[in-house]
């Protein structure tokens, strides 16, 4: 698929006095699955906004391949952002149909695919003629899974789109995800908080808090740098000199710290009373997101 | 642009199906209830004074299709100031729909020979094509209606206030319509008519303006 380079520069937002993105760039490459991780209101949402062209920005420049994506036809009809769908508009209830929103999808999306289109909506057993505010969160989910999947879009970013969503239908969006994957070779961004889940499908992952992209890494690499080091609290600290610790739990005299990176002295470790074990995608994230709110 | 006219278009076919439903079931309503024959109904009125009914009901469409309509099409990677202009291609067509209803309606009476023509006056003074009075009123009514409903959506009570803007405006464009009709032969309002007129246009280009910056900073959310 030709899908070009997203490229984010120098962006800064505010809402009113708040800050919310500091001076932020970020490459997306083509070709990856990205996963965007980030606490509630470390700028997920407006990151995306912004790389679409859907939110403003006070300063910075978002381009593909070299042209800006502000007001350009070309770069927005390459990117498909999937929102989640809300029970309510500003006027009220939102009475659209799920219908009238795959029509707006194929009226915009010039890659839109109608037959797998119908396929998951059978699949999922959506009714077109019903109303979003009648949907349930999972269904709604299913419609922005929908819509992203056949807008066949070389960039295509989905935001939280899993929520809602069972186990059984969350693995079948990971399925889904990677098929497509497979087959076009599309970028796909996927903003999640269920990380554990969706950590096997990211390779790459970008974590944002408070405003700035804190980690954009393959995930196997970023996962790899971190350890936890558990043991009797003397030789943790023993061992742990000159690493950089990033949370630290005690019980009596027994202490786990999480660390990132250390080579040679981290192997040392492994000769000491000490247990050494990896860490998740999910504990990486709260080990550099937590700020301490995790203990 | 086209793609946004035709995201528009989807929801407003229905509203030009209502609208000329509407207009179908008031003079079917008069024609039946013996209006044509002099009987005095609420199928008189509407259908004497349809060209004011219309301006509510264009107001309501045009409110309704600046509310959720911009934050979709936004959404789908809809182009701002391709909005704005598929924006005004729906108003054009509500507008030149109002102004063919009105031209329209008032031939019936003419057509089939309806007498009591005093009845319809109103109806029979807005000079169908002749007059621009009409389609200006319309355009004025539906700016301020697609105004209204950008604004709702960021604040209440901008919305509120703008709407009460757009009463006032509408009490004004009924006395320009009814000062301008041929049916007044009324020579004592001096410059009144132009300044309406003027009123109306500047209006109109003002909410305009204002909609263009307001479509042109909005953030989907």
């Amino acid at each position: 698929m030709n899908t070009g380079i997203l490229k984010a520069e120098g962006v800064c937002k505010s809402y009113g006095k708040k800050e919310v993105l500091h001076n932020l760039d970020l490459e997306i490459q083509p070709g990856k699955i990205y996963g965007l991780i980030g606490r509630n209101g470390a700028g997920k949402t407006t990151l995306l906004g912004i790389l679409t062209a859907q939110n403003t920005m006070n300063s910075g420049a978002v381009t593909y391949n070299g042209q800006p994506v502000w007001e350009n036809q070309e770069a927005l009809s390459h990117i498909c952002f999937s929102r989640e769908l809300k029970p309510t508009l500003f006027s009220g209830q939102n009475n659209l149909k799920v219908k009238h929103y795959l029509k707006t999808a194929a009226i915009y999306y010039p890659g839109w695919d109608q037959e797998y289109a119908q396929r998951l909506i059978d699949e999922f057993k959506l009714e077109p003629k019903k109303k979003i505010c009648q949907l349930s969160k999972g269904q709604m989910s299913m419609v922005t899974i929908l819509i992203a999947l056949a807008s066949r879009a070389p960039i295509t970013i989905l935001d939280e789109p899993a929520a809602g969503l069972d186990v059984v239908m969350r693995e079948r969006f990971y399925q889904l995800l990677l098929e497509d994957f497979a087959q076009t070779g599309r970028t796909f961004i996927v903003s999640t908080h269920i990380i554990e889940e969706a950590a096997s499908v990211f390779e790459q992952v970008i974590i944002i808090d408070e405003g700035r992209i804190m980690e954009n890494a393959p995930t196997d690499e970023l996962v790899d740098q971190f350890r936890y080091v558990s043991g009797r609290e003397d030789v943790v600290d023993q061992v742990c000199a000159g690493l950089q610790v990033l949370s630290a739990h005690q019980m009596g005299r027994h202490k786990t710290v999480a660390v990132r990176g250390g080579g040679v002295k981290l192997a040392a470790a492994l000769d000491a009373d000490v247990d050494v074990s990896p860490m998740s995608l999910q504990n990486v994230f709260v080990a550099l997101c937590g700020h301490g709110d995790a203990q | 642009m086209v793609k946004t006219f035709r995201f528009l278009l989807q929801f407003a076919w229905i509203n030009l199906g209502t609208i000329l439903g509407f207009a179908l079931i008031v003079t079917a309503g008069a024609w039946l209830t013996g209006v044509p024959q002099g009987a005095d109904n609420l199928f008189r009125t509407y259908f004497s004074m349809f060209p004011l009914l219309t301006l509510i009901v264009l107001f309501i469409y045009a409110f309704a299709l600046c509310t959720s309509n911009l934050n979709l099409a936004l959404s789908f990677g809809a182009r701002r100031r391709d909005f704005f202009w598929a924006v005004q291609g729906i108003l054009l067509v509500y507008a030149g729909t109002a102004w063919a209803l009105q031209l329209a309606m008032s031939s019936i009476p003419v057509l089939f020979h309806w007498p009591q023509t005093e009845l319809w006056l109103f109806l029979m003074s807005l000079g169908g094509f002749h007059s621009g009075y009409y389609p200006l009123v319309c355009l004025t009514i539906l700016a301020l209606g697609c105004l209204c409903g950008l604004v709702f959506v960021r604040s209440k009570f901008w919305g509120v206030m703008v709407m009460l803007v757009t009463i006032l405006i509408g009490i004004a464009a009924t006395a320009l319509l009814m000062i301008t009709g041929d049916f007044t032969h009324i020579q004592l309002w001096n410059d009144l008519p132009i300044l309406l007129f003027l009123g109306m246009a500047a209006a109109m280009a003002l909410g305009e303006w204002i909609i263009w910056r307001t479509i042109r900073r909005f953030m989907v959310r």
